[in-house]
C-alpha cells in the first residue's frame, strides 16, 4: 500500500472543552517514516491533539488526516496500522502478558511472532504476571509489546515516560528505535520528556496554549538556537535585543544572549556591530535548553501575545 | 465473526468468576426445587416455607443480572477516551456484535442449559419448555435492558450502579406523579387508551434503549445519548399522559384468545343430552357516585344436567357477551366455579368402591359463573334489559385407572409435565395424615396470554390428566375425600410445586357420632385408593339468557 508523503496531516485543527480551547487552528504534518516529537509543557494540547488524530474525540473544527483518511473514519483497516501507547490507557489488567499477547495477535494479519518473541526477552517480561501486578515500567512495556509486534505503520505515543524510572526508560527508548529500524515506520511521540525525545526524534513541532509554536527537523532546531557569549571591553549599553535575540544580559565584560536563528556569518556580525572590538562565542544547545528558554520567554510575554 | 467471537471469549474470562456464582445461584435455586420434590415429607410446613423463602430470595438474586450485564459491556468503556478497544482494530459495530453474542450466551443460552435438567425432570414437553424458555429469557432480557442504559453511557462500574439506582428511584417516582395526574383527569381515560398507553411506553423504553445503546457503541458521542435519554423520558411521560388514540388492543387480544380458545374448545363436542339451565343472576350493586370505569362483579348462576355415569365435567374457561337492543355488544371473560355436586368426588367413589353410591345417577351439577364488568354496563342494564350469552368451555372428565396404594411413601410417578409422589403417612389420632408433593407447569405465559383462564398457556391443547386420593373402608361402603390440613407451594423456575396434607377419616358402621378408640381402629380396615382422572374430550356450550334481568346481591 502507498502510503501519502505526509502520514499525519492537520488543517487549522481545534477542540475546545467547553469554554476551554485545548487546541487552536493546529495546522501540522508529520512525514512518513519520521520520527515526530510533539513537545510543550503540561496543559499546551499534546494529548488533546493525539487523541483527536487517533478519533478518541471528535475535533471542534478543522481536519485531520490520518493515513490519508479522514481522522473521524478510521476504521479497522486503518487501526491495524497504527499502534497506539499512551500512559492514559487501561489496560485489561486482569490478563496476564501472554494473555494481553493472544488476546491482540488475531487482530493483526501483520502480527510478526518472531518480533514478538524477541521483543518479549528484550523487554525481560514476565508472561504469565497479571497486569495488575506489573510495575508501571514493565506496563507500558506490556503495552509497547503488544503494539510494536504487528509492525505499524504509525507509532503513536502519549507522554509514554511518565512515571519511569531512568531503566525502564532505557529500555523503552531502545525498543522504540529498534523497532523503528526494522521497518519504514513513522512515529509521533508527546511527550514533556524532552532528553528521551532529543534521542528519539528527527522532527519536532512545539505545542504552547493549544497553538503551534513551530515544527522543524531537530537538525535545524538545534542549528538555529546558540548561546552567544560576547565579550566586550570598557562600558557598553546593551539596548534593545536584536530580533531573534532572547534573554539578553549582561555581567561585567560578558553579555549573553540566545540567538534563536543563529547564523554564523550574520549573527557575529550582527555582535559585532553592536559591540565592536569583542569576541564572539556561540555554545551549542540542548534542546532542553532550548525548549525551557521558549517556556520562559512565552511566560514573560504579556497575555494574548504568546503566539 | 471469528475476531466477534474472539471479543467474547475474553469477556467470558474476564468475567469468569462473577459468572460462575451467577450459575451457582439459578443452580443453588433449582437445587431447592430438588429438594422439595425429593424430601421425605417428615418436614413441617415451617420447613417448606423457609425452603420456599430462600428459593425467592435466590430467584430475586438472579435478578442482579443487570449488574453482568453491565460488566459485560464496561469490560470495553464506551465512554472516556481510554479504553483498551478504542485504539485497536475494533470497529464500534463488531463490538456491539460481540457484546450482544456475549449477552444471549450469558442470559440466553445459559440459564436455559442450566434450567434444562429441571424442566425434564418435572416432564415438561417441548411446548412446555418453549414457554417456559421463552419466559425465562424474557425475565433476564428486562434485567439486561435495566443494565444496558446506564452500562453503555458511563465511565465505570461505580456511576453505573448509582445511575441505576436514581433511575430505579425515579421511575416509581414519575409513575406516582403521572398515576395522580391520571386520577384526576376528567372524563377518566377508557380502558382502551390505557392499556395502548402502556404499550406504546413499553415500546418507547425498548427501542429507547436500543437506540441508545446503538448509538453510544457506534459513535460513542456520550452527550448525544443522554439528550436521546432525556428525550425519550418525556416522551414516555407525554405518552403517559396524552395519548388518545385506542389501538385497540384489547379487542385483538382477546379475539386472538377466542380464536384459539374455539379451537381447543369446538362446540361440536358436546355430548348428547347434556342440558345448561339458567337459574339466576346476581349483582353487587355499584357504590353511589362509583366512576364509570371501576368494576363489580356479576354472578350467574346455573345448572347442568343430564351428565353420564361415567362422566364428570372440569370447567376451563368462559366469557360473557351482553348483546343491546342498539345492536352494540360488550365482551369480557368469565370464570366459572362449580357449586355443589361434585361430579368427580362422585367419580371417584364409583370407581374406588366398585359399586354405586349413594347418590342418585346423574345428579345435576350446580355451577355458577363470575364475571367483572364496569359501572357502565351495570347503568346499560338498569336502564333496559339486554341479551347475555355465557360460553362455557368443559373437560368431559372419565376416570381412568384407580388403584390401592401402601400408607407409605411412594415414588414419583409422572403423567405428562404433572408430578406426583406421596412423602408420608401417618396415623394421627382418627385422622390418616397423607402428605404429598405434586409438580405441574406454571408459567407466567398462562395467565398473561389467557387472563387467568389458561386458555393457550401450558398444557392446554392436550387433554389434561390428574389424580385423587380416597379413604376407602369397603366394609361400610364408604369413602372419605379427606379434609386439607395444610397446603403450600410455591414456583421454582416454571414448575410449581404443592405441598398438601390431607387427613382422612374412616367410616364405622352406621355413621354418626363414633367412639374415638372405634374410629382409630376403623382405619386398620379402611384402603387408600389413587383415582387417575383422564380428560377425554373438550367442548363448548354457549347459554344464552334473554332477556337478563339481574338482581342485587346481598349486602
Amino acid at each position: 500500500m502507498n502510503y501519502p508523503m505526509n502520514i499525519i496531516e492537520t488543517n487549522r485543527l481545534s477542540r475546545r472543552y467547553w469554554r476551554t480551547e485545548a487546541l487552536r487552528d493546529l495546522t501540522l504534518t508529520v512525514p512518513t517514516g519520521s520520527v515526530f516529537a510533539l513537545l510543550g509543557a503540561n496543559g499546551a494540547g499534546k494529548t488533546t491533539a493525539i487523541k483527536v488524530l487517533m478519533n478518541l474525540l471528535p475535533p471542534s473544527a478543522g481536519e485531520a488526516r490520518v493515513l490519508g483518511v479522514d481522522s473521524r473514519r478510521l476504521g479497522e483497516r486503518e487501526r491495524a496500522q497504527i499502534g497506539y501507547v499512551s500512559e492514559n490507557q487501561k489496560l485489561p489488567r486482569w490478563m496476564t502478558v501472554r494473555q494481553l499477547l493472544d488476546y491482540c495477535r488475531p487482530f493483526y494479519p501483520t502480527w510478526d511472532p518472531a518480533l514478538e518473541t524477541k521483543l518479549l526477552g528484550q523487554f525481560d517480561l514476565p508472561v504469565d504476571r497479571k497486569l495488575k501486578n506489573l510495575s508501571r515500567g514493565m506496563l507500558m512495556k506490556a503495552a509497547l509489546l503488544s503494539t510494536l509486534a504487528y509492525r505499524p505503520k504509525l507509532l503513536v505515543l502519549d507522554e509514554p515516560f511518565s512515571g519511569l524510572d531512568p531503566l525502564a526508560r532505557d529500555d523503552f527508548v531502545r525498543g522504540v528505535l529498534e523497532a523503528s529500524e526494522l521497518g519504514d515506520w513513522t512515529v509521533l511521540v508527546s511527550s514533556h520528556d524532552i532528553e528521551e525525545v532529543e534521542r528519539l526524534a528527527d522532527n519536532i513541532a512545539l505545542l504552547e496554549a493549544g497553538r503551534l509554536k513551530f515544527s522543524e527537523t531537530t537538525e535545524a532546531l538545534l542549528g538555529r538556537f546558540r548561546r552567544m557569549e560576547v565579550t566586550v571591553s570598557g562600558a557598553t549599553q546593551l539596548g534593545a535585543p536584536a530580533a531573534g535575540w532572547l534573554e539578553l544580559e549582561q555581567k561585567g565584560g560578558l553579555v549573553r544572549f540566545i540567538a534563536t536563528q543563529y547564523d554564523r556569518t550574520t549573527t557575529e556580525q550582527a555582535c559585532r556591530q553592536r559591540f565592536p572590538e569583542s569576541a564572539v562565542t556561540a555554545h551549542p544547545m540542548t534542546l532542553r535548553e532550548i525548549f525551557v528558554t521558549l517556556a520562559r520567554e512565552t511566560r514573560n510575554q504579556p497575555q494574548g501575545a504568546a503566539a | 465473526m471469528n475476531l466477534t467471537w474472539h471479543i467474547v471469549k475474553k469477556d467470558l474470562r474476564a468475567l469468569k468468576w462473577p459468572l460462575l456464582i451467577w450459575v451457582l445461584l439459578i443452580g443453588a435455586k433449582l437445587a431447592m426445587g430438588v429438594l422439595l420434590l425429593s424430601a421425605d415429607g417428615t418436614e413441617d410446613p415451617e420447613w417448606f416455607r423457609r425452603l420456599d423463602a430462600f428459593s425467592k430470595i435466590l430467584a430475586g438474586l438472579e435478578c442482579v443480572s443487570f449488574v453482568l450485564a453491565a460488566a459485560v459491556i464496561q469490560e470495553d468503556l464506551l465512554v472516556g477516551t481510554s479504553a483498551f478497544w478504542v485504539t485497536r482494530p475494533i470497529s464500534g459495530a463488531r463490538l456491539l456484535r460481540a457484546k450482544l453474542v456475549g449477552l444471549l450466551l450469558i442470559f440466553g443460552l445459559l440459564p436455559l442449559l442450566i434450567t434444562l435438567p429441571w424442566w425434564l425432570w418435572c416432564g415438561f414437553g417441548w411446548r412446555e419448555i418453549a414457554w417456559a424458555a421463552l419466559e425465562t429469557v424474557i425475565i433476564h432480557a428486562i434485567c439486561v435492558l435495566v443494565g444496558l442504559l446506564w452500562a453503555v453511557v458511563t465511565d465505570g462500574f461505580a456511576r453505573f450502579l448509582m445511575w441505576t439506582l436514581v433511575m430505579l428511584l425515579a421511575i416509581p417516582s414519575i409513575a406516582a406523579g403521572v398515576g395522580m395526574q391520571l386520577s384526576k383527569m376528567q372524563p377518566s381515560v377508557p380502558e382502551g387508551v390505557m392499556w395502548t398507553r402502556t404499550w406504546v411506553v413499553i415500546g418507547l423504553v425498548v427501542a429507547g434503549i436500543a437506540t441508545v445503546v446503538i448509538q453510544q457503541f457506534l459513535t460513542r458521542r456520550v452527550w448525544r445519548s443522554v439528550s436521546l435519554i432525556s428525550i425519550g423520558a418525556g416522551l414516555i411521560v407525554m405518552v403517559a399522559l396524552w395519548w388518545r388514540w385506542d389501538w385497540k388492543l384489547v379487542a385483538i387480544w382477546n379475539s386472538a384468545l377466542q380464536a384459539q380458545a374455539e379451537e381447543n374448545w369446538p362446540v361440536s363436542a358436546k355430548p348428547d343430552g347434556l342440558s345448561f339451565i339458567f337459574k339466576d343472576a346476581k349483582l353487587a350493586p355499584p357504590a353511589p357516585g362509583a366512576r364509570f370505569s371501576r368494576l363489580v362483579p356479576l354472578w350467574v348462576d346455573y345448572r347442568v344436567e343430564g351428565l353420564q355415569e361415567s362422566q364428570a365435567l372440569v370447567p376451563h374457561t368462559a366469557n360473557y357477551t351482553f348483546h343491546w337492543p342498539d345492536g352494540s355488544a360488550d365482551e369480557g371473560w368469565s370464570w366459572v366455579r362449580v357449586e355443589s355436586g361434585d361430579g368427580l368426588a362422585y367419580l371417584m367413589a364409583r370407581k374406588a368402591l366398585l359399586f354405586l353410591p349413594t347418590a342418585p345417577i346423574g345428579t345435576p351439577v350446580d355451577a355458577r359463573a363470575t364475571q367483572v364488568v364496569p359501572v357502565a354496563t351495570v347503568a346499560r342494564l338498569q336502564a333496559g334489559p339486554a341479551a347475555y350469552t355465557l360460553k362455557l368451555r368443559y373437560g368431559l372428565m372419565e376416570i381412568d385407572s384407580a388403584a390401592s396404594v401402601p400408607l407409605q411413601p411412594g415414588t414419583r410417578t409422572l403423567i405428562g409435565p404433572w408430578g406426583e409422589r406421596i412423602t408420608h403417612v401417618e396415623k394421627d389420632g382418627e385422622q390418616l395424615l397423607v402428605t404429598t408433593v405434586r409438580s405441574n407447569p406454571s408459567l407466567a405465559v398462562d395467565f398473561l396470554m389467557g387472563a387467568g383462564n389458561h386458555i393457550i398457556g401450558v398444557g392446554q391443547s392436550s387433554p389434561r390428566q390428574f389424580s385423587r386420593y380416597l379413604l376407602v373402608t369397603r366394609a361400610h361402603n364408604y369413602s372419605d375425600r379427606g379434609h386439607l390440613v395444610w397446603e403450600h407451594d410455591t414456583r421454582i423456575a416454571g414448575v410449581e410445586i404443592s405441598w398438601q396434607t390431607m387427613g382422612y377419616r374412616a367410616s364405622t358402621k352406621g355413621g354418626g357420632p363414633r367412639p374415638v378408640l372405634e374410629a382409630i381402629n376403623a382405619l386398620n380396615e379402611a384402603e387408600l385408593v389413587k383415582v387417575t382422572f383422564q380428560e377425554k374430550s373438550r367442548f363448548a356450550y354457549s347459554l344464552t339468557i334473554d332477556p337478563f334481568v339481574v338482581t342485587p346481591a346481598a349486602q
